[in-house]
């Protein structure tokens, strides 16, 4: 019912292709980071809560249709419905049911509850699409409590010695997991005006993670002690831009599940790093695998080749590996 | 174990060598109470490392067989990782029981020096307990202890350039052997072996090279061949009646020594002619100021 194609997965029957990498003209979008929502296509279909964040990242003239988890569609008599992904906010998976057969396309997913998106549902299915970014079984994520322990702690003792506080994290779905667990008891929160864009448009559709403040609007507003106490969040790509000048002393972070490893590469010059990642750790992958029940696993992005290995031989899964399109990037 | 996989992890993050050396000062400063603990340190962080009590093949099937993952599956993990140490650490981190047990880095130390002849079982078995204890960045450092490959994360020049910061421990130990060797050309006495008090007498703690000035040298010397009480080939036995101060860089726990200490960098540093031997440092004062857990 599905086939892997150059553009992307492609399901015939509903003529529909799932997060395609060129133009297509129908496409169902499993969430706004940019591998998987791409601009150009005639129509898309994403799920209700994301589709502000759509329009913030493809343009307000899109044409985009909302459908809630659970709700169903069809399309040419494939019944399409979505399930929540607990990646970011408004990630989904999408289920396609047609004459008795069940495929499941996961997107990218973590199955522990964050609180910020609506937690993962495992959805049983005879094919099961997953993704194996983090497929090694060196990654075992901590409980976010933890995490968010150390993260605080790291901002008082900079709060204490008069440095700010500076978080690179992704501005859908990472940053908004962070403003929400920052202890406001230290200071204000500051985010990057990109951060700050994807904030309004989540907050206008229904997400709360508490206050903050426009970096621009806080560079000018606050003084000095108060900047000194702050934490600002700001996109990776965002570390060399004029915003870094003004704001004067400060300590470098890094939260991303790539933290886990002390390879000097994913470090870049950072003076801190915290293991938090968006997407399913090792034991986290075989669980969301093992629940689907599938008889057939299809494994995309990151380590394929030793996850869909794994799968067959310790744990006897049909599983391979597919390759769709040239996803060489994952955004976290 | 943590207080210094947390040094090292920090060391081996800086690529420069002054932020290195800052952060090698700081912990000097903040632990600076506990000289022997930094002792110990610094002698590890001079690559003055003991020998391993496993090999690194072993250590990896250990590692295997206790998590229950394929050799494959290992390696794969590794060519991301690129160091063995810290893919066995991270797999092994959902082992990690909730109520830790602390260890201490002179633990390890001393449970390596005692089980070194022991057989490859007991090994494995102290081994597999210690994971189970320590946390993912400990279990790195400590992969490279057992395994005899740890490295200091310094470059030589420079780490000594900060290592004149805190001062030798010093002792009063007590004569009792002396052995012969040749001295400028001549026989003379040129090893000490010093004791130290205990509950049931005398015992030895530590041998040291002898280092005298002339007059002072001849002077032991004479004492020495008037006063042997039996001879062992070069080496003579004494009453324990001279009082020499030694200076050490550290004291950690060897189940190995009579003592049940040992000594690094042991020196040799006076003659305290006419001392009475209740000055001699006991093994209870010597437990008085070791390292706190």
């Amino acid at each position: 019912m599905v086939v892997f194609t150059e553009m992307g997965f492609y399901c015939p029957q509903a003529d529909v292709y799932i997060d395609p990498l060129r133009k297509v003209s129908k496409a169902i979008v499993t969430h706004a980071h940019s591998d998987h929502a791409m601009p150009g296509m005639g129509h898309y279909l994403c799920e209700s809560s994301g589709v502000e964040i759509m329009k913030l990242r493809l343009g307000k003239g899109i044409s985009v249709q909302g459908l809630a988890y659970g709700e169903t569609i069809f399309m040419n008599g494939v019944e399409i419905a979505l399930f929540p992904a607990g990646h970011v906010p408004g990630s989904a998976q999408v289920r396609l049911s047609y004459l008795g057969e069940v495929w499941v396309i996961s997107g990218d997913y973590k199955t522990l509850a964050d609180g910020l998106s609506p937690a993962f549902e495992s959805v049983r299915c005879h094919h099961f699409v997953t993704e194996s970014t983090f497929g090694l079984p060196i990654f075992h994520w901590k409980p976010q409590d933890e995490v968010f322990r150390d993260m605080n702690a790291w901002w008082q003792e900079n709060a204490t010695n008069g440095l700010t506080s500076i978080m690179l994290g992704y501005s859908l779905g990472k940053a908004q997991r962070i403003i929400k667990y920052l202890d406001r008891g230290i200071g204000d929160v500051i985010c990057h005006s990109a951060i700050a864009d994807a904030n309004v448009a989540l907050e206008s559709s229904g997400f709360t993670f508490g206050s903050w403040t426009e970096a621009g609007k806080a560079v000018v507003e606050f003084g000095s002690e108060l900047l000194s106490r702050s934490l600002l969040i700001c996109p990776p790509n965002a570390l060399n831009g004029p915003l870094m000048q003004q704001i004067g002393k400060h300590s470098l972070a890094n939260c991303s599940g790539w933290m886990a490893v002390r390879k000097s590469k994913n470090w870049g010059g950072v003076d801190k790093g915290f293991v938090l990642s968006d997407h399913a750790d090792w034991s986290q992958l075989l669980e969301a695998v093992s629940a689907s029940c599938a008889e057939h696993v299809y494994v995309t992005h990151g380590f394929t080749d030793v996850f869909s290995r794994y799968l067959r031989e310790n744990l006897s899964i049909n599983a391979e590996v597919v390759r769709v399109g040239h996803w060489n990037r994952t955004e976290e | 174990m943590k207080r210094f996989s947390l040094l090292i992890d920090a060391l081996l993050l800086l690529r420069f060598e002054k932020d290195k050396q800052e952060v090698w000062a700081d912990f000097i400063r903040s632990n600076q109470e506990n000289e022997f603990y930094v002792g110990m340190v610094t002698a590890l962080l001079k690559n003055e490392c003991p020998k391993g009590v496993i090999l690194s093949k072993n250590l990896k099937l250990l590692a295997m067989e206790t998590v229950g993952i394929p050799n494959w599956l290992l390696d794969e993990s590794k060519h991301f990782v690129g160091d063995m140490s810290e893919t066995i650490a991270l797999i092994l981190s959902p082992l990690q029981s909730e109520s830790k047990v602390d260890i201490g880095l002179n633990d390890v130390l001393t449970a390596m020096d005692d089980l070194r002849f022991r057989d490859s079982n007991e090994i494995c078995d102290w081994i597999v307990s210690q994971w189970q204890n320590l946390s993912a960045r400990e279990i790195q450092v400590f992969n490279k202890l057992v395994t005899g490959s740890f490295r200091s994360p310094f470059s030589p020049a420079s780490f000594s350039d900060v290592e004149i910061h805190f001062e030798p421990i010093e002792l009063k130990l007590v004569l009792l052997y002396a052995e012969r060797g040749r001295v400028d050309g001549r026989n003379g006495f040129t090893e000490f072996t010093m004791g130290i008090g205990s509950a049931s007498g005398w015992v030895t703690f530590s041998k040291v090279a002898v280092q005298l000035a002339e007059l002072e040298r001849a002077s032991i010397e004479q004492w020495i061949i008037e006063n042997t009480q039996e001879k062992f080939g070069p080496v003579h036995r004494l009453p324990a009646v001279q009082i020499f101060t030694i200076e050490c860089r550290s004291i950690i726990e060897s189940k190995r020594n009579k003592s049940g200490y040992r000594v690094t960098d042991a020196t040799l540093i006076s003659w305290e002619n006419g001392a009475s031997v209740e000055q001699v440092t006991t093994i209870d004062s010597l437990r008085a100021i070791l390292p706190k857990r």
